[in-house]
């Protein structure tokens, strides 16, 4: 009999528990409504690194101690499939979400999941920081640029210097089919007159490799098997703080400048701490700690950015069409196709 | 007292129930999913994912690889096993360990590893390099060769965990009397070993095809920059932009179907195999076999085995151990390079790697056991049993690990997100859903390693056992059991491993609380911090090479390796 007997221990046991457990998540329900302290628990979904989310979680829980913020921190893709499949089941579990780009955000406005909003410093904001109608707000901002291993001689100035032969065979961008930052970045390339397809195909022709994503173009460029790419500037700067042999410009014909927006979720529980915590970042105070801890140029003009950074207005950049990067998504991931798969 | 047809009906009847619940129910809504296009019923999702050249040729290469691999795996893990149960080479004992090594790293760690090892600029392609003055390597790591390779190294011990376990309960008169009657060792091996143990040989090579059609890891590391895709790639591109199309999880859905039908197929392969073959060679007494002399062959077998050793295991941990003690990555390994800083930064720095070490253990330990008992009970209703649809039972069983984790951990969410019928319990976002998702992602392991070991039993033990008075309980209890016993163990410890380093279906899964160890690693390698993710990746495989010595201790040696 001991067999059956520990089958049924085990199954009974393991529905108690179960039911422990979901009492003890359902438990703390949010109390505040409309009232001046946000308080009770919060749920962010983000694709900022694990390190940085981390130390926020604990400057903002020095401000507002009676907010619980919980995190789920992973890629933007795992991040929009976690949410899809949510939405089909029921309802979005998160209060806010902070991923890479806002054509992503239009996504999410399209599909009606965004709460509207005014931040409490939302004014101070330069407009390319905000959504026209007021759904999203970046709360960090990310560029594109030229970065490089130390190696690599003579060193890139431009977005057409990846073209030198001498890098044949050692150059990589992000791959659009599975980063935000790069698909925007492969349409602003792609409609910028000068560059067009014809940028990528030549790229290609020079032996330019897809990169799975930004942190692979990271550590290739790291060991020097990549000698130049494209790659987001806070993670470059981040290498080389480190001690990493890379390096990166600021592209001479211009960065693709991508603000990185949060958002309410509109059927949130608690929208009034969600809201609290958009205005904690997008403060002086908030931004200072994107600066110290992510290397990131702040949103704000009067917040100064890391050392060697321009200010948000010397940055020389591309247009981006975001409505573009939306719109034309299967053209971009078709014709970048074609071309990296000769 | 129940009689004893009931008590086998509840018995079985209750695994069949849980395996509905937990496996059945989720998988079904995925089913279902890949059915809507556009909120209605269509087959509209095949037709589009069919019709796509890129996934056609996705489905050629997860193929190609897959098979390629399997063979590989099933030659590398059969010959790894016999040599450690049947012959008497030296240093046995540890070999028997270090085959199971290359399990213990997660996919991704090890495409990373090889990278670093046979990458353009990898340690050796330098020293290559350095040699022969050439300006690149004849080889290339990122093409279906490198994905392979990479994969076969990883998945050998699956067919040498099971072989041995049929190997060390197998009765040795057969190959004494071969031996006996004159037979050279290498004959006996090939006329008598081999055929005797085409079951479990092939149950794990099964397990190989299927591990390798649903991997995500290997082919995303080393595919992308040679625009070489499998469907487990294609997949996870559907679903990374869901919110582009409404029909996206639909098409990772019909992909993942794909997926699983073609598993299915390689099930369905392993019977027609063995179909009308006798392989009940369990008399049922215990020996100690004769073990083979090798002889004059030592001098090579000797070599061989450690080198297999050296290559798969040994080479990708040292890459990751000089990784995780380099101050920045890319950085040349000097002395003045070289720093603790990676892992004290991991582990006092970070309270979510240190809570995952431990949820990941419970976690495994737990499913690990969960799954010998429910997989050995499904395995009995597959083998020993003729209820209707059982083919159907386990088709289900299957899916979950044909599909990408991605994929399981989607149909978990879309099953578990709203409270449990009648209650206010939620299963989502606690310990249990991922408690859930592991049983039914591995609960094939625990299947088919048992289902290999009732193959060889003969049913007239359970029979005798019958007529001599005993209930169903009893004989399976006291017959069955303790014949099954070996493969129960391989199979524990083939789930146990797997879900300590998860990732694919954590990843969707975890919530502040409830971080698992593999999630961590990704997370610190995805936000750019190479050395950071080597440093708790080394600590996740002395977790594990840990976990492993502990269970030997406790079970006497019966579980662990």
């Amino acid at each position: 009999m001991k067999l059956y007997r520990t089958l049924l221990i085990l199954v009974s046991l393991f529905f108690t528990l179960a039911a422990y457990s979901g009492q003890a998540i359902a438990a703390p329900a949010p109390k505040s409504t409309g009232a001046s302290v946000p308080s009770g628990k919060i749920t962010l979904y983000t694709s900022v690194p694990q390190d940085i989310v981390d130390r926020l979680q604990t400057d903002y829980k020095a401000k507002f101690p009676a907010v619980t913020l919980e995190v789920f921190r992973a890629g933007t893709s795992e991040v929009q499939a976690k949410m899809a499949a949510e939405k089909q089941a029921g309802s979005i579990q998160a209060d806010l979400v902070w991923v890479a780009e806002p054509s992503t955000y239009e996504d999410f406005k399209n599909q009606g999941i965004l709460l509207k909003f005014t931040p409490a410093e939302a004014n101070i904001l330069p407009s390319e920081m905000k959504d026209k109608d007021g759904y999203y707000f970046a709360g960090r901002l990310i560029n594109m640029v030229v970065a490089f291993n130390i190696k690599a001689n003579p060193k890139p100035a431009a977005w057409k210097d990846l073209l030198n032969p001498v890098f044949k065979g050692k150059l990589g961008f992000p791959t659009p089919v599975s980063s935000g930052a790069a698909e925007a970045s492969v349409r602003t390339l792609a409609d910028t007159p000068g560059f067009g397809w014809e940028y990528f195909k030549q790229f290609r022709a020079n032996g330019g490799k897809q990169i799975k994503n930004n942190s692979a173009v990271q550590e290739q460029l790291s060991t020097g098997e990549l000698l130049v790419g494209a790659l987001l500037d806070y993670m470059i700067r981040d290498s080389k703080s480190k001690g990493s042999p890379v390096d990166y410009v600021w592209p001479a014909e211009g960065a693709v400048f991508i603000p990185s927006p949060i958002a309410v979720i509109k059927t949130s529980k608690n929208p009034e701490a969600a809201k609290a915590f958009v205005d904690y970042l997008l403060s002086k105070e908030g931004q200072m700690s994107m600066v110290k801890l992510g290397n990131f140029i702040p949103v704000r003009p009067d917040v100064t950015g890391p050392a060697d950074t321009p200010s948000l207005g010397q940055i020389k950049r591309l247009t981006t069409d975001w409505r573009a990067v939306r719109e034309k998504r299967q053209d971009t991931k078709d014709q970048f196709e074609a071309i990296f798969s000769k | 007292m129940l009689n004893r047809i009931s008590l086998a009906v509840v018995i079985l009847g209750t695994s069949v129930l849980l395996l509905g619940i937990f496996v059945i129910y989720p998988m079904s809504t995925m089913i279902v999913q890949s059915f809507i296009y556009n909120s209605k019923f269509s087959l509209q999702n095949y037709i589009l994912a069919l019709r796509q050249p890129g996934n056609l040729i996705a489905l050629r290469h997860t193929l190609e690889i897959s098979l390629v691999s399997m063979f590989g795996s099933t030659l590398f893990g059969t010959l790894a096993a016999w040599i450690v149960a049947r012959t008497d080479l030296p240093g046995r004992s540890i070999l028997r360990t270090a085959f199971v090594f290359p399990f213990l790293i997660p996919p991704f760690i090890g495409a990373l590893a090889w990278r670093q090892i046979l990458g353009p600029v990898g340690y050796i392609s330098k020293i290559y390099l350095a040699f022969t003055g050439s300006e690149s390597v004849p080889w290339n790591i990122y093409s279906a060769a490198g994905i392979i390779l990479v994969m076969t190294m990883h998945s050998y011990p699956l067919v040498y965990i099971t072989a041995l376990g049929g190997l060390e309960r197998m009765n040795p008169e057969l190959e004494e009397a071969a031996q006996s009657s004159g037979a050279r060792i290498f004959r006996v091996m090939r006329d008598v070993t081999l055929p005797l143990m085409a079951p479990t040989i092939l149950a794990g090579a099964v397990l190989v095809f299927i591990t390798e059609i649903s991997n995500f890891g290997i082919p995303a590391v080393l595919g992308y920059s040679e625009n070489y895709f499998v469907l487990t790639t294609k997949i996870y591109q559907a679903v990374a932009k869901s919110f582009a199309s409404p029909n996206a999880l639909a098409t990772a859905a019909a992909l993942s179907m794909v997926l699983a039908v073609i598993a299915a197929a390689g099930i369905i392969a392993q019977r027609i195999v063995l179909r009308g073959r006798e392989y009940a060679v369990l008399s049922g007494k215990s020996m100690q076999p004769n073990l083979v002399r090798l002889g004059v062959h030592k001098a090579w077998v000797l070599p061989a085995a450690w080198t297999l050793v050296f290559v798969t295991s040994i080479a990708p941990v040292l890459a990751i151990l000089i990784t995780s003690l380099i101050r920045a990555y890319g950085l040349p390994p000097t002395l003045d390079n070289l720093t603790l800083q990676n892992f004290a930064q991991v582990l006092f720095m970070n309270a979510a790697a240190r809570r995952g070490i431990v949820n990941s253990l419970i976690l495994a330990t737990a499913s690990a056991t969960l799954i010998a008992f429910l997989g050995s009970l499904i395995a009995y209703i597959l083998v020993r049993t003729k209820l209707p649809g059982r083919d159907i039972l386990d088709f289900f069983a299957t899916m979950p690990f044909a599909v990408p984790g991605t994929v399981v951990a989607l149909a978990m969410i879309l099953a578990w997100l709203k409270p449990l019928p009648l209650t206010r319990i939620v299963l989502y976002n606690t310990i249990w859903i991922l408690l859930i998702a592991y049983v039914a992602r591995y609960l094939t392991f625990g299947i088919r390693s048992t289902a290999g070991s009732l193959q060889q039993i003969h049913p007239s033990l359970e029979e005798a056992a019958r007529i001599c008075g005993a209930n169903w309980l009893q004989s399976f209890r006291d017959v069955m059991l303790p014949l099954i016993t070996p493969g129960l163990f391989a199979g524990w410890f083939l789930v146990f491993m797997p879900c300590l380093r998860e990732l694919t279906v954590s990843i969707l899964l975890w919530s502040a609380g409830r971080e698992t160890v593999g999630v961590m690693v990704f997370n610190l390698q995805e936000s750019g911090h190479t050395t950071l993710c080597a440093a708790l990746a080394m600590m996740m495989l002395a977790v594990l090479v840990a976990a492993n010595i502990i269970t030997r201790r406790i079970t006497g040696g019966r579980l662990g390796y």
